[in-house]
């Protein structure tokens, strides 16, 4: 059996709102290999950015807390770690890029000082050396003339060269697994794509694995192995990105897909899904999706159906009362 | 930066105009003789119209204006009406006690107040964060002169560790110092109120940016993500607001210095006003405005040191 980096099980984070603790994200579990790219998709506030937060334990408090779960990285349970242990693995096994290069880069420092940063604490090299690291750094991500760029301050640079900075800054300390919070959505498509394959180069060189939070499919399309929807903070459908896309089980998977404007179809075939996803203190009892739902029987507004697995490879995953059982009766596999 | 430096002072030329024809208006609006003043209302016409002359009152006002505007360009203020000693030299003789008293209370308001701001800011809602912001409001609500009365009563009279008459000779170092520690504690106590309040504030602010998160994602200590990446960047309001008191900390260095009976501006003033002695009080108001130009001068380019992105250009 391949080696599971990242094992999360059952992880449930709650946040406190006036009248009390809600969770944000419920008994959200899955896997994360070697070398594999993980998309997390679906709509704001489906609880992506939470999930990889939960992970870092980056979560603001106080004000939120993990309530269940394990997070195991090498089968060491990452909740409940100490501040020092895990302060030693983020930005170095573990690193996380942002969605808003704009605001995400301290204003005060300059771009080698921010990178070099990761090295002097991490690896303990010297200042000097550090800012030698920085400059092989911004080399690596692709920014032309580093070496004058070393000493530029974020407002020097445009919302493109910033995520490269962010990225050469996640990449300082080697991670294994790098958490990647919409990190294109605030850039031009030009620069998204450049972005996107940049990230694709440096993953398969260093060999890394990636949690891709999106919600675009294109990205998705695009960068990842595997794929987790995610609904009102739940896992609506696991599975491989080529399998999704053909074969989308989910109701909520296949009204996402076809809400994707495509140029080889009628801009009439878009649909939209009605409705958004509710608010965390205002979730319904039983399937989260169930109020947009154009399947929904009795059972779905009584009862959270559970995640069940329907291909005999064991990994095409959904959590729904109406296709799941379907696609388990008739047999249905996903090769 | 130098020449930004000079053409912020070139732009300060046109600002100490207005105040100086400001000072000059008020003065000649206040009722009252200044010769009478002198002389008092006993003295003889011939002796007061020589008066008159010898103090320029009796060519045209406009005369009057441009004699006073070139003079306080050439650094020549007249002469106190009182003591008849230039009023630049009574002004120079005292300013180096005022200049120890608000440097003094500014570097006690600076190395106590951004501390305890950081830490309400990153304990905010907890028990220390209450305690300090207490404290502070305490500094901010009580007046200067009854907290110097107060610290001359426990610490002079009662403990008798310092002067109760701050008078020190300028040239001894240990005396000046011994001197200063009550007046300028007095003075810090509202700077540490105010930087403090400020602190707090700018710094709750940045500890929500993204930045602070990237941060704390990169695996830098606590420490390090509360002074180099929060701090730095919260200086920046904190800076204008030190700028902005520094007005406030020089009325409030008058009070202590009346209390403390300790020379500087502050009395200077006094006396002024007590013996009605318009040409010095005009002087010293002309240094006041000159010397709130530089503080502001310097409040600008200090700017340039917290913030990366303000260029002087």
């Amino acid at each position: 059996m391949e080696e599971k980096l990242l094992v999360v099980e059952n992880l449930t984070t709650s946040f406190h709102l006036q009248n009390g603790w809600f969770s944000a994200i419920e008994d959200l579990s899955f896997t994360l290999s070697s070398n594999e790219t993980l998309a997390l998709v679906g709509e704001s506030g489906c609880g992506k950015s939470v999930t990889a937060y939960s992970i870092m334990n980056l979560l603001p408090k106080p004000g939120s807390r993990i309530d269940r779960g394990s997070v195991l990285f090498h089968g060491k349970d990452l909740v409940g770690l100490p501040e020092a242990e895990m302060r030693s693995l983020r930005g170095s096994k573990l690193a996380m890029i942002f969605q808003e290069p704009m605001t995400s880069l301290n204003p005060a420092l300059t771009v080698g000082q921010q990178i070099a940063e990761v090295l002097y604490y991490h690896n303990g090299t010297s200042k000097k050396e550090a800012l030698k690291g920085a400059l092989e750094l911004l080399d690596q991500v692709k920014i032309p003339a580093a070496a004058t760029r070393l000493n530029d301050y974020p407002h020097h640079l445009s919302g493109g060269m910033r995520q490269r900075v962010m990225i050469a800054m996640a990449l300082a300390g080697r991670p294994e697994i790098m958490l990647a919070d919409e990190p294109t959505t605030a850039l031009d498509v030009t620069i998204q794509a450049q972005v996107l394959a940049l990230l694709d180069d440096l993953k398969r060189e260093l060999k890394m694995s990636m949690i891709f939070i999106t919600h675009d499919m294109g990205v998705v399309a695009r960068v990842a192995d595997r794929v987790a929807v995610m609904y009102g903070g739940y896992l609506a459908e696991v599975a491989p990105v080529e399998n999704l896309f053909a074969n989308p089980v989910h109701p909520y998977t296949e009204a996402l897909l076809k809400s994707v404007p495509r140029l080889d179809r009628d801009i009439n075939d878009l649909n939209p899904i009605p409705g958004l996803v509710p608010s965390i203190d205002r979730m319904p009892k039983g399937c989260r999706f169930a109020e947009r739902c154009e399947h929904k029987i009795d059972v779905c507004e009584q009862q959270m159906p559970d995640l069940t697995s329907i291909s005999d490879a064991g990994n095409h995953s959904v959590r729904c009362w109406v296709r799941g059982a379907q696609a388990t009766s008739n047999g249905e596999s996903q090769a | 930066m130098l020449k930004y430096v000079l053409k912020r002072l070139a732009m300060a030329i046109p600002i100490l105009i207005a105040v100086l024809t400001l000072v000059f208006v008020i003065i000649r609006i206040v009722p009252g003789d200044p010769a009478m003043v002198v002389l008092g209302d006993q003295a003889s016409a011939e002796a007061l119209a020589a008066l008159r002359t010898k103090m320029g009152l009796d060519v045209p006002l406009i005369q009057q204006y441009f004699t006073f505007l070139f003079g306080a360009f050439r650094g020549d203020l007249g002469a106190s009406l009182l003591s008849g000693r230039p009023v630049l030299s009574e002004v120079m003789t005292v300013l180096p006690y005022t200049i120890d008293l608000t440097i003094a209370g500014v570097v006690i308001g600076i190395v106590f107040g951004v501390p305890l701001g950081v830490l309400t800011a990153v304990y905010r809602n907890s028990v220390t964060d209450y305690i300090i912001r207490v404290f502070s409001l305490f500094g901010l609500s009580f007046p200067a002169f009854y907290s110097a009365i107060l610290l001359i009563l426990i610490f002079s009279i009662q403990f008798n560790l310092f002067p109760v008459i701050s008078d020190p000779d300028l040239s001894n170092y240990g005396e000046r110092m011994n001197h200063l520690v009550l007046p300028a504690v007095n003075l810090g106590l509202i700077m540490v109120a105010y930087i403090t309040r400020s602190t707090r504030s700018s710094m709750l602010e940045v500890l929500r940016e993204d930045y602070v998160r990237t941060a704390k994602a990169k695996g830098v200590p606590r420490f390090v993500v509360i002074t180099r990446h929060a701090l730095k960047n919260a200086l920046i309001p904190i800076v204008t607001v030190i700028g902005l008191y520094l007005g406030v900390l020089i009325g409030n260095s008058v009070l202590t210095e009346i209390v403390f009976n300790r020379p500087g501006l502050g009395k200077l003033i006094l006396d002024a006003l007590s013996e009605r002695d318009y040409t010095l009080l005009q002087g010293v108001m002309v240094i006041y405005a000159f010397i709130i130009v530089i503080v502001n001068l310097i409040t600008d380019l200090t700017y340039g040191f917290v913030d990366p992105r303000v260029k002087h250009q």
